[in-house]
């Protein structure tokens, strides 16, 4: 096809005749038998049931074609096409004449004129007569042609309920004529269960082959939205189909299978990389006529019913059902059971017990249902929530979150990343998209909003600091904004990694005060900004919009966490970190002389932030950045600390030549070789039982500078002699015991103010990255 | 053999009634007979194929019709009439146009005269219907050719007359001329009816004391298949679509339907058919599909549990529900004792249970829920009792 195809989703009586039949996919083996008893004689009529939606309608069309084209019965057969409802029908006459008309039109459309005009004369002739003798008349016009030219008449009734419903006092005389021999053969379809074709008095009882029109298989619905992606084009739904099953699964479960819903779901799958919010939003506009007609068909009852069971969403009993809607249980159990006939909706076994729960078979439409019906903000999210998690997998759902975190606020709305947050599996990922959410909410809506979305008392208490944090900097940003002098500055000051919060409000206010020192406050606004670049912007705007806090800020292993999510290279900004908070331990050890409460609480917070530091970072997996640190404790002088970090990492992980924190292990040993302390590396060694698994290690430390190896069993001995030698080699990088340590500390960016918590520590001088590596046996 | 669902069945479709179509041609040369059986067993296609075996030997005219559409006797006369006159030697009886004339001009004929042609212009009010009739079976009665009138589904339009007037002199009246048209001295060797239904007429006759009315009418049953013929059906059946269905496979069929009536072997055939694609041999686990896709149009059977509640109403729709549980543990069904004892603790006065529970069978029979064999009541189709038995009992 050099075009691609038309589809069409409500009204396939449009489409071209190679679009339909290049469309249809599923349902081939029923078109097929359909075909085949036709070219065995069609000594039976069918009954097509299936719900609005199944695909009846289509295969009605495509057997039209089928016969048509079908060498053998487009000699013997003539399929009689009808409008979709034929509202004209009151009496028989009525719907026999509709079928003279019809084989009028298709003898028209095969050419021959005179055929038509001379069955539209009879028509006419007949229409002349009473009703007793005009319903005869119009038969035997109709089996008359057919006995004379020997040709079935394959008559293809949509909404066969409908007529059989209006002919109700004459369903005995159908019977009859149906009956009888005269090369008539029906082929209906009706989407509600029809009790005539099952009541045992009823004229019709077993008169008709039933088929079903059920839920496609999943193997079908791959075939039908496979082939809908062909004919349109779409190589993004063909690459979900090749590439991503679970996505396709979860369209399959939300979409019941059927037809007409794969199809218009299928759309949205081509839209790979636009929001779900809008996925949803678009799909709800197209469906609502759909799903309209078919609530607006049920008796008010059965809406009451169908109101209680959508709002439910999780299957719900009868005696439930009865509560919700006070009404007698009884007759709550007879509408279910009817609903469940027409297969609006479906039985669910209870856990636990022998009960069952009914709910809408199509999840979708009960999506559909509650996002129309909820008015709260916050129940549309939690059904948002629902629809992302049935129409995304959990790889594409992570997929899309981070894309999100990853692109800047603005691109989707605050209330999809709350759904994204609720609906991903990952914690850390779920965590760092409720921060963003959260500081989107500030900038977005009112407060009653907020508390309507967010469950501020309860679930996301969590969330409380950083809305407050968030509307503290929207509030110096509205203050800056208002001094022009500070407008280069006064971006960078939110988003400096090492004010704390309390600082960059002073700062801001000082500065607006006292504009004539912003020079000194850009310098070293300037110096710290270089130094800390590694982090990365994305950071640091996470920083400025409160979404994360800066370091002094820092209170739990969840916002450690969040940064490091946030930070470009995140190995050296656990370094970083851990450098930070070293630089606190060494303020706050060395100046042993104040003993104000000042003090004692800027002591306790930086004993407080390093322990969270720290253990978070072990959390991580940050342990070589640990270690790092610890080398750079030893190189420091502060062997407690160095001591302690190691005692952690080596506690907590199982480090072995195999693992990858060897190489930053046999550093930190080195440096301790280097600065002299070779015999408390021994004795930690020892310490933490470490001496037989590591036991080249072990011996190469207690053979510093001794050199004696001779006692060691052979194989023990050439793997510690060259663990000997990489302990004792000099690095010209790295100074021997007696000299001072080579790292200074980052410049203070803390401003004249007095406040303690904000002095700047020191910074290691070397970036805690493994040097040449060792190769450790 | 086509695979044939619902329609009643001609030609080389119609098979395996050999012997019934052999007793009943054979009992139909001497007599009148009421033919009764539950719906979708064969009666029509038996009696098509008896109208198609007496035109091929030549040994009567056969006229099938069926009154279903009648809602009162003008509407059966003209049916029936119709098709006589349908037929070679009836064509001549039908009427010229001067009787046409009168008739539509409102005049009025005399009563019946039961020999010879002509008529008289008066204005007694002989229904019409009546005049009619007695004029031609008159003379299909002196025509001295057989004639077998096979007259389908009279029974409803019996109903119809009750329901117009419950005091059943109607039914009477109707009834009564028929039994005098079949006793016609002229028809005796030469006219013979088959009257058939499915709905009971004996039992609408009984309610209103009209069993004289029928007394003529020789009571035959038609019921299942034997297993035999039932294999011989599905053999037949799978020869006409190339399919191989050996004797287990046919055997399974058999034991899924256990009624044996061709309606439920050819449903569960066409799901066989539908499993099999066109591409695959049938299997024991095609057919084991195909039943379960039978048994999962919930919608279809659910409404037979639905049902019982209107048919009966509380509580003997529960009452209902006991004994077509007793019914469905057994393919067989169960004994008339089984089936009360099943109602005991509800009903526990004897009188009263018997009762109710002949009450109840009745219109679990009437209903197509049970039939009648070999003095127990067993479930109609096989697929039901599976489904009440995995639902309900």
């Amino acid at each position: 096809m050099s075009r691609a195809a038309t589809t069409t989703t409500y009204n396939p009586h449009l489409l071209p005749r190679a679009d339909l039949v290049a469309s249809f996919v599923a349902r081939r083996s029923l078109l097929d038998e359909l075909v085949d008893d036709l070219c065995r004689g069609g000594h039976q009529h069918h009954l097509l049931v299936g719900s609005r939606g199944s695909g009846k309608t289509t295969l009605l069309l495509r057997l039209a074609v089928a016969i048509e084209e079908d060498k053998k019965l487009e000699r013997s057969a003539i399929p009689l096409r009808f409008p979709e409802e034929q509202y004209n029908v009151a009496r028989p006459s009525d719907f026999w004449l509709n079928c003279v008309d019809a084989l009028a039109d298709a003898l028209d459309a095969r050419g021959d004129h005179a055929g038509r005009r001379k069955l539209e004369a009879s028509v006419e002739a007949i229409e002349q007569l009473p009703e007793d003798e005009r319903s005869p008349a119009a038969l035997e016009a109709l089996t008359g042609w057919a006995k004379r030219t020997d040709k079935l008449l394959v008559l293809l009734v949509d909404n066969l309920g409908l007529i059989l419903e209006r002919l109700r006092d004459s369903q005995w005389g159908l019977r009859e004529a149906l009956s009888q021999d005269n090369r008539l053969v029906l082929i209906g379809a009706t989407s509600t269960f029809l009790e005539e074709s099952t009541a045992y008095e009823s004229p019709l009882y077993d008169f008709f082959n039933v088929h079903e029109l059920g839920q496609l298989s999943e193997e079908d619905a791959r075939a039908v939205v496979a082939q809908l992606a062909r004919l349109t084009g779409s190589t993004e739904v063909e690459a979900v189909l090749e590439n991503d099953p679970g996505r396709f699964k979860a369209l399959y479960v939300l979409t019941g299978g059927m037809p007409r819903m794969l199809a218009l779901l299928a759309g949205v799958l081509a839209q790979d990389s636009g929001p779900a919010e809008s996925d949803l939003e678009q799909m709800l506009d197209q469906l609502t006529p759909y799903y309209k007609a078919r609530f607006d068909e049920l008796p008010a009852q059965g809406q009451l019913v169908v109101n209680a069971v959508a709002l439910h969403w999780y299957p719900i009993t009868a005696a439930e059902c009865a509560e919700r809607t006070r009404l007698d249980v009884n007759l709550v159990s007879a509408q279910l059971n009817r609903l469940v006939k027409l297969g609006l909706l479906g039985k669910v076994s209870l856990p636990g017990g022998s009960k069952l729960g009914f709910q809408l078979v199509e999840r979708f439409f009960n999506v559909w249902y509650l996002m129309r019906a909820s008015r709260r903000a916050r129940q549309r999210l939690v059904w948002f929530v629902e629809f992302l998690r049935m129409f995304y997998s959990e790889e594409e759902l992570s997929r899309r979150a981070q894309a999100v975190l990853d692109r800047a606020p603005g691109s989707a709305s605050s209330t999809h990343v709350l759904a994204l947050a609720a609906a991903v599996p990952d914690a850390a990922l779920r965590r760092r998209l409720e921060l963003r959410a959260a500081t989107m909410l500030v900038e977005e809506i009112r407060p009653e909003a907020i508390r309507e979305l967010l469950d501020l008392g309860g679930a996301d208490a969590h969330l409380s600091p950083v809305l407050d944090r968030a509307r503290t900097l929207k509030e110096l940003r509205a203050r800056l904004a208002r001094e022009p002098e500070l407008s280069d500055i006064g971006p960078e000051i939110l988003r400096s990694p090492i004010l704390s919060l309390s600082t960059k409000i002073s700062v801001v206010g000082e500065l607006a005060r006292e504009g004539p020192k912003t020079a000194a406050v850009r310098r070293n606004l300037e110096r710290a900004t270089r130094a800390f670049s590694l982090l990365g912007d994305r950071l640091f705007a996470a920083i400025a919009r409160g979404e994360v806090p800066s370091v002094p800020d820092i209170t739990t292993s969840d916002e450690v966490a969040a940064l490091m999510g946030l930070a470009e290279h995140p190995f050296i900004a656990a370094t970083m970190l851990l450098a930070y908070v070293a630089g606190y331990q060494s303020f706050v050890g060395d100046d042993r002389g104040r003993v104000d409460d000042a003090y004692r609480r800027s002591a306790d917070a930086c004993s407080r932030l390093h322990d969270v530091i720290v253990r978070s970072l072990l959390d991580l997996n940050f342990s070589s950045a640990v270690l790092g640190s610890a080398a750079g404790f030893v190189e420091l002088g502060k062997w407690e600390v160095a001591r302690d970090y190691a005692r952690k990492v080596f506690r907590r992980f199982v480090v072995s030549p195999e693992t990858t924190t060897w190489d930053q292990t046999i550093w930190f040993f080195r440096t301790c070789v280097q600065r002299g302390r070779t015999n408390e590396a021994a004795e930690l060694v020892e310490e933490l039982g470490l001496n037989d698994r590591w036991l080249p290690l072990y011996e190469a430390l207690r053979a510093v500078g001794s050199d004696r190896l001779d006692r060691l069993a052979p194989e023990v001995r050439m793997p510690t002699a060259e663990l000997l030698e990489i302990l004792q080699r000099t690095d010209p990088d790295v100074a021997p015991a007696s000299k001072a340590p080579a790292s200074k500390a980052p410049a203070s960016t803390a401003p004249a103010s007095k406040a303690p918590a904000s002095k700047a520590p020191k910074r290691s001088a070397k970036k805690a990255q493994p040097r040449k590596r060792a190769r450790a046996k | 053999m086509r695979n044939v669902v619902g329609k009643p069945v001609t030609g080389s479709n119609f098979f395996g009634r050999e012997q019934e179509l052999e007793e009943l041609g054979e009992i139909t040369r001497d007599e009148h007979v009421l033919l009764l059986a539950p719906r979708r067993v064969g009666k029509t296609s038996l009696l098509l194929a008896l109208q198609s075996e007496v035109s091929q030997e030549r040994s009567a005219i056969g006229v099938y019709v069926s009154v279903a559409a009648a809602t009162n006797e003008l509407q059966f006369v003209r049916s029936v009439l119709q098709a006589i006159y349908e037929t070679r030697p009836g064509k001549r009886l039908k009427p010229n146009v001067i009787a046409a004339w009168l008739r539509r001009h409102g005049r009025r004929l005399k009563g019946v005269k039961v020999a010879g042609t002509g008529f008289d212009l008066e204005g007694a009010p002989t229904p019409e219907w009546q005049e009619e009739a007695d004029k031609v079976f008159t003379a299909l009665a002196t025509m001295g050719t057989p004639w077998l009138i096979m007259i389908d589904e009279l029974p409803t339009l019996v109903l119809s007359l009750a329901r117009q007037d419950p005091s059943g002199a109607r039914v009477r009246a109707f009834l009564q001329w028929f039994r005098n048209l079949r006793q016609l001295p002229l028809g005796t060797e030469s006219l013979r009816f088959v009257l058939a239904g499915s709905i009971g007429l004996d039992n609408v006759t009984n309610r209103h004391r009209l069993t004289d009315t029928i007394n003529d009418l020789r009571d035959w049953r038609l019921g299942p298949f034997s297993r035999e013929s039932a294999d011989r059906f599905l053999a037949e059946l799978a020869r006409g679509y190339q399919l191989e269905l050996g004797p287990e496979l046919r055997g399974a069929i058999c034991d899924h339907a256990e009624w044996l009536i061709p309606y439920h072997l050819q449903v569960i055939f066409s799901a066989l058919r539908e499993q099999c694609g066109g591409r695959t041999p049938p299997s024991a686990a095609l057919l084991d599909r195909a039943i379960e896709a039978l048994l999962s149009r919930k919608a279809y059977f659910a409404y037979w549990d639905e049902r019982l509640h209107d048919a009966f109403g509380a509580p003997e729709d529960d009452l209902a529900r006991a004994m077509l549980a007793t019914c469905a543990r057994d393919p067989r069904g169960a004994t008339a004792s089984a089936l009360q004892q099943s109602i005991a603790r509800e009903v526990p006065n004897p009188r009263e249970r018997a009762a109710a529970a002949a009450w109840i069978l009745d219109v679990l029979g009437n209903d197509g829920y049970l039939v009648d064999e070999a003095g127990r009541s067993r479930f109609r189709s096989g697929l039901l009792r599976r489904y009440w038995l995995s639902q309900l009992a």
